[in-house]
């Protein structure tokens, strides 16, 4: 009895570790002097713990066979297991990146920074559910953490829009992915995946006729859409970037998506693979409408977070090309996301690193003051614009490539030939930050105007926000030496 | 005798909960509305769902009734508001009662009569069938209710829409929804609860329904349960954090610095001369 306890904490070895990490640094409140570095760097390093906790169940990293516990109601296989690594790799560089960057502006204290935790303890979880039961739960122990974290930073009207039209969306979606669950249970009598694909198997002919079966699952896409800002369920997307904080938009714009990207992997290879075949119609659909509104919507903002928050809705509709359904397990879509999630990082965490600096960057146009700070700085945003667009050298040309082969092979001609049409078109609102970086002429009178001010920061966040930021960019770019080979 | 200690529980409930409406003073409300929780949780003992009766007890009497009793001895009543509720019209309600009493009857009539020609052959209908106690408690609530409302229907200061008769009738068909609706919920779900009941029995005696509940909590939802616990955590700091927050020019109270405070902070002696006054200085 107890060893099969033992056995089966090995499954949540590293949501204890974060779990833990978060309760100690709620008890740190009470001992509130600290300097800002701190907590930061103790939640990176608690999710590395955690990080490198993962793989003690199998001993090495991809061999773990289906290790299922707590009454099947968990599972690690080799799939989440990366899907794991994955998540608390850029949960971590997320936290070095956002907690480098903001800890001058915003006030450091330990509560938001167990939120964080939590929020990712729950991502973890939810990446090796095997039960909708504790989906549900570590969806939301993920998703209700985070509003709290985007309302914890809410001064002023547009952060607090961003906090309401975070929480009331996030809300609606948890409620259709649990109808979802409602209409599938009703129809199988079941919650396990395992128990779902099992029946699935022995009485398809029943279910597949069924209209509960195709609503379940419609409701499911709908709820997880919302959580990944996919086309039609994106509508909160431009408000909650530009009115987030730093930190927090790194954190919305990043984990959630990453986490439920890798649960409906899960879910589409588990019990849902009988009908995957069927739903490529469907994802096609959200892909298409993704990329356009998406890259539509982008062309017409001036606002840079705004625009970054369209361009995201385009890029996730790029991944949702690479969920489509082929014949063996392919990974064009979280290959895909993670490029872009580790762009979208570094360009973010750049930009507010320049803001640090007395420059202004709201809008697209300001990106011409951009040459009044170091010359490595203009070229680093211009790069990662670059990867961004899907340039040939760079990273984000990859991404795209992979998941374009991968649709291809599998005779989704239309979907590949959309996506092509709109990374065109998606790359005239990068070049215009690249433009303004580099061919617009500083308005009149401000040439001499370099941001002199002196900044208050201490040696440590210096080098960890520098570091971080070209760290980042250098990863983007070499991203394509290590694709290359596959 | 299980019924007759179900029918002293369902007729204190019903009594409480006709005095939570007509007390006048409302902390004497709240406190028959603690008793109505109280005589419900019986009921649940009643029904072997034991666990149900100690989660009313403990959530509603132990946190939400007494929270109801901070709000309410915290609200300004106005009494003299209260007074013209003293002048009730029980010649009305006599009436009203005397009328429901005669639908409810009618009611009963005619489903006895249902029930002695069909009673063989519909399950319903039968002495063993959910429907029948369901409709039993039904009717009654249905004439209390119709009996409650119609009085009301003469004081138009309560009741929000001018025909107050309609409102009456339609309140009154509500409940008896209402209660129809949980009744057959609880008699048909009773038995499916007894399967689940033996799922986790050994052989031995049955298991309450607290056992096979922690049963099932602590073993094969554990990781649900235990994640909403790490859910509550969420929300608890997510409350105290975004409610505390010290903002300049907001006014709040400092105890550190009120026990702190000397004589010599606050209290300054001055000896103003015949109509000069004394000079204000803010410290």
């Amino acid at each position: 009895m107890l060893d099969n306890f033992l056995m089966d904490l090995k499954l949540v070895q590293s949501e204890l570790v974060l779990l833990g990490g978060g309760l100690i640094l709620l008890l740190m409140t009470l001992f509130p002097k600290r300097s800002k570095e701190f907590f930061p760097l103790f939640s990176v390093g608690i999710i590395l713990m955690a990080f490198a906790v993962l793989f003690i169940p199998s001993g090495s990293w991809n061999s773990v066979d289906g290790m299922q516990g707590f009454f099947a109601s968990l599972e690690a296989s080799p799939l989440s297991q990366s899907f794991r690594g994955y998540f608390l790799a850029l949960a971590a560089f997320v936290l070095l990146v956002g907690g480098s960057i903001t800890i001058e502006k915003e006030k450091t204290a330990p509560e938001g920074y167990s939120l964080i935790l939590f929020s990712i303890t729950g991502g973890a979880l939810l990446l090796s559910a095997n039960d909708f039961f504790v989906a549900f739960v570590a969806l939301e122990m993920m998703s209700l953490s985070l509003y709290a974290y985007v309302a914890f930073w809410s001064d002023g009207a547009n952060a607090k829009e961003a906090a309401m039209k975070y929480f009331i969306t996030g809300a609606v979606s948890s409620s259709f992915f649990l109808m979802g669950v409602a209409f599938i249970y009703g129809l199988t009598g079941a919650c396990q995946f395992d128990e779902i694909a099992n029946l699935m198997k022995l009485e398809s002919e029943t279910f597949l006729s069924s209209p509960l079966w195709y609503l379940g699952i419609g409701f499911l896409l709908a709820g997880l859409g919302f959580k990944m800002a996919l086309a039609p369920f994106h509508l909160w997307v431009p408000d909650v970037y530009q009115g987030a904080s730093t930190q927090s938009l790194l954190l919305i714009g990043v984990l959630p998506k990453l986490a439920t990207l890798g649960f409906s992997i899960l879910l589409l290879k588990g019990p849902f693979s009988l009908v995957y075949e069927e739903l490529g119609v469907a994802i096609t659909f959200l892909a298409v409408l993704s990329m356009g509104w998406g890259a539509l919507g982008a062309l017409t903002q001036r606002n840079f977070r705004r625009l970054m928050g369209y361009s995201a809705v385009a890029n996730m509709g790029f991944v949702a090309i690479g969920l489509l359904p082929g014949d063996e397990i392919s990974l064009a879509s979280m290959n895909y996301l993670l490029i872009y999630s580790i762009g979208f990082v570094a360009v973010i965490g750049l930009v507010a690193y320049l803001q640090n600096q007395g420059l202004s960057l709201e809008t697209v146009d300001d990106f011409v003051y951009v040459r009044q700070v170091p010359e490595a700085y203009r070229l680093l945003l211009a790069l990662l614009m670059f990867s961004l667009a899907g340039v040939p050298p760079l990273a984000g040309f990859f991404g795209k490539f992979v998941v374009f082969k991968h649709a291809l092979q599998h005779g989704y001609t239309f979907a590949v030939f959309a996506g092509i049409f709109v990374s065109v078109v998606s790359a005239a609102y990068y070049l215009r930050i690249i433009k303004a970086l580099y061919f617009d002429a500083l308005p009149e009178g401000t040439e001499g105007l370099v941001a002199e001010t002196p900044l208050r920061q201490s040696f440590l966040v210096y080098r960890l926000s520098n570091l971080a930021s070209v760290g980042l960019a250098a990863i983007t770019i070499l991203f394509a030496f290590v694709l290359s080979f596959l | 005798m299980a019924g007759l200690v179900f029918y002293g529980l369902a007729g204190l409930t019903l009594l409480s909960a006709m005095a939570v409406v007509f007390a006048r003073s409302p902390v004497y409300a709240v406190l028959f509305l603690i008793l109505s929780f109280f005589t419900s949780a019986g009921i649940f003992l009643l029904l072997d769902a034991e666990f149900l009766a100690m989660v009313l007890v403990i959530v509603y009497v132990g946190a939400v009734a007494v929270l109801f009793l901070f709000v309410v001895m915290m609200l300004d009543v106005d009494q003299k508001h209260l007074e013209k509720l003293r002048h009730y019209p029980w010649k009305s309600f006599f009436k009203a009662a005397l009328r429901s009493g005669v639908l409810a009857g009618v009611f009963l009539g005619v489903f006895y009569m249902a029930k002695q020609l069909w009673g063989d052959k519909v399950v319903f209908l039968s002495d063993e069938g959910p429907l029948t106690h369901s409709f039993i408690l039904a009717a009654m609530s249905f004439a209390v209710a119709y009996a409650l409302y119609w009085p009301l229907s003469k004081w138009r200061f309560l009741l929000p829409s001018e025909s107050a008769e309609t409102v009456a009738w339609v309140e009154g068909a509500l409940q008896f929804l209402i209660f129809a609706g949980v009744m057959t919920y609880v008699l048909f779900g009773a038995p499916s609860l007894e399967i689940k009941k033996e799922v986790f029995d050994a052989g031995g005696a049955p298991l309450s329904t607290t056992d096979a509940l922690s049963h099932l909590l602590y073993s094969v939802y554990v990781i649900p349960f235990q994640g909403v616990g790490v859910i509550l955590v969420v929300a608890i700091v997510a409350a105290i954090a975004l409610c505390l927050r010290h903002r300049p020019g907001v006014r709040r109270q400092d105890v550190q610095h009120q026990l702190k405070t000397t004589k010599e902070d606050v209290l300054s002696l001055s000896q103003p001369k015949v109509g000069k006054g004394v000079e204000w200085t803010s410290r």
